[in-house]
C-alpha cells in the first residue's frame, strides 16, 4: 500500500465517500419501487449499490481499489447514523471482494467494459453469498431467490459495471482524470 | 457518528466494534429463533448500556417495527414450505416460512440495535485514530478516509442542488440510471478535483506515515472485560 500516492488515495475516498452519499439517496427509492415493482422484481435498482467498485478501480487501477472504495462507500452509512450501518460493512465487504477478485484475476492490467461488467457480476455474487449466509436467502422458493439471483447479476452487470465505464469515459472527456491511470489509458476504457 | 457521556462510549472504538461483529457472526450462524431472541435481548441491553432513555427506544425503534414486519412478512409469503397455512395469488404462506421469517425479522432487529448502540455512542475521528492504532491501517489511508468523510454534508448538499435542477428543468430519466449519470459527472468531476487539491495540500504539509499522534487510543481493562463478557455470552447461548 505504500505506492499509493496521496492524490490518488484521497481521489478514491472522495470518489467513494460521494458513491456512498448517492447509495443512501437510491436506498430511499426502494421501498415505492418494491411497492410497483414487488420486492423481487425491484432487485433491478441493486447495480447502483456497487459502482464504487468499478468505478474507482477504473480510474486508479491498482489492487485494493475495488475493495477499499466499496468498503468505504458502505461506511457513509456507518458515518451517518445510520441503524444498518454494520450490516452495511459486511455486505460492502462481501460485494468489493467479489468485485475485486474480477480485477485480480485479470492481474490488474484490464479495465475496460467487458472487465468492468465482469466486476459488477462480481459484487453480486459477493452480494448473494453474504445473503444466502446472512439474510436466509436459502429459506426462499427456488424461483424466488433465481429470480433474485438472476436479477441482481444483470443489474450489477448493467447499473453497476457499464454505467461505471460510461461514466469514466465521460469523465477522461472532461479532463478531470488526466492525472490518473484512466485518463493516461484513454483507450483502455473505451 | 457522535458520542456521548455513558459507559459504552468509554470503550475503544475498535474493540467495540469487534465484539459487535462477534455477536453478528454468532447471529448468523444459529438458526435458531430462541437463541436469536437471547441475542436481541444482550443488544437491548447494550443500548441501555449506551445510555437510552425509554423515550429513545420508543422514538427511534418505533420505525423499525414496520420494517420487522416487512422482513417477517416477505419470508413468511415467499418463502419455502410445505405445510400450508395461507394462500392467496402469489403469496403462500407455510407454517416452515413463518419461522423462518420470524427468524429472520428478529436477526435484522438484532442487527439494527447493535449498530444504533455503536453510532450513538462512537466519535468517528476516534474512531479512525484507533483504526490506526489498534487495526493498524495505514495513516495515510485512514487520514485520507478521515478528510474524505469531513465532505459528507457538503455532498449530500450537492446532491440534493443537482437533484433539484434535474426537477426544475424537468428532465426526465431515459433509460434506468440516467438520473445516476447526470448527477453523478459534475459530483465526481468536482469530487475529483477538490481530492487532488486537498491531496496537494496534505503534501505541502509534509504529511507522512512518520508521525507523532495529539491522541493515541489504548486498550483498557474496561475493553478486556468487554470482549470476555461477549465471548463468554455467545458460548453460553450456543451451550445451552
Amino acid at each position: 500500500m505504500q505506492h499509493w500516492k496521496m492524490k490518488e488515495i484521497m481521489v478514491m475516498m472522495m470518489l467513494a465517500v460521494a458513491c456512498g452519499v448517492i447509495y443512501l439517496g437510491w436506498s430511499t427509492l426502494w421501498l415505492p419501487m418494491s411497492a410497483i415493482f414487488g420486492p423481487v422484481g425491484a432487485n433491478w435498482m441493486f447495480g447502483i449499490w456497487i459502482i464504487a467498485s468499478p468505478l474507482v478501480a477504473a480510474i486508479i487501477q491498482k489492487p485494493g481499489a475495488a475493495l477499499i472504495a466499496e468498503i468505504v462507500a458502505a461506511a457513509v452509512e456507518l458515518f451517518t447514523g445510520s441503524h444498518f450501518g454494520l450490516s452495511a460493512l459486511l455486505i460492502g465487504v462481501c460485494q468489493g471482494l467479489g468485485a475485486e477478485l474480477v480485477f485480480a484475476m485479470t492481474r490488474y492490467r484490464r479495465y475496460d467494459t467487458s472487465t468492468l461488467m465482469l466486476s459488477g457480476v462480481g459484487a453480486a455474487i459477493g452480494s448473494i453469498v453474504y445473503s444466502l449466509i446472512a439474510n436466509g436467502f436459502g429459506y426462499y422458493t427456488t424461483t424466488t431467490l433465481l429470480a433474485t439471483t438472476g436479477l441482481q447479476l444483470i443489474s450489477g452487470a448493467l447499473l453497476g459495471g457499464l454505467l461505471a465505464a460510461v461514466l469514466v469515459r465521460r469523465l477522461v472527456a472532461t479532463g478531470v482524470l488526466n492525472g490518473f491511470a484512466a485518463g493516461r489509458a484513454k483507450r483502455e476504457v473505451a | 457518528m457522535q458520542t456521548n457521556a455513558s459507559p459504552f462510549a468509554k470503550l475503544n472504538p475498535v474493540i467495540k466494534g469487534s465484539g459487535m461483529f462477534l455477536i453478528m457472526f454468532a447471529l448468523i450462524a444459529t438458526n435458531d429463533w430462541v437463541k436469536t431472541l437471547v441475542f436481541l435481548s444482550f443488544a437491548l441491553a447494550l443500548l441501555l448500556l449506551s445510555g437510552w432513555g425509554p423515550v429513545d427506544f420508543l422514538k427511534r425503534l418505533a420505525p423499525y417495527s414496520l420494517l420487522f414486519l416487512l422482513t417477517f412478512w416477505m419470508m413468511a409469503a415467499f418463502g419455502k414450505g410445505t405445510n400450508t397455512l395461507w394462500s392467496f395469488g402469489w403469496f403462500h404462506v407455510t407454517s416452515e416460512s413463518v419461522v423462518h421469517g420470524w427468524l429472520l425479522a428478529l436477526r435484522m432487529a438484532t442487527f439494527v440495535c447493535l449498530s444504533f448502540a455503536f453510532v450513538t455512542t462512537t466519535d468517528a475521528t476516534r474512531f479512525v485514530m484507533s483504526l490506526i492504532h489498534q487495526a493498524k491501517v495505514s495513516p495515510r489511508f485512514a487520514y485520507g478516509f478521515l478528510a474524505g468523510i469531513r465532505f459528507l454534508p457538503q455532498l449530500v448538499e450537492e446532491v440534493r442542488v443537482l437533484r433539484q435542477v434535474r426537477m426544475i428543468r424537468n428532465v426526465q430519466s431515459r433509460f434506468p440510471g440516467d438520473g445516476f449519470l447526470s448527477i453523478g459527472l459534475p459530483l465526481f468531476s468536482r469530487s475529483i478535483q477538490r481530492a487532488e487539491r486537498m491531496a496537494i495540500a496534505i503534501e505541502a504539509r509534509h504529511f507522512s506515515a512518520e508521525r507523532t499522534y495529539y491522541e493515541v487510543p489504548v486498550v483498557q481493562r474496561q475493553d478486556i472485560v468487554y470482549l470476555m463478557v461477549i465471548l463468554l455470552f455467545i458460548i453460553l447461548v450456543f451451550w445451552l
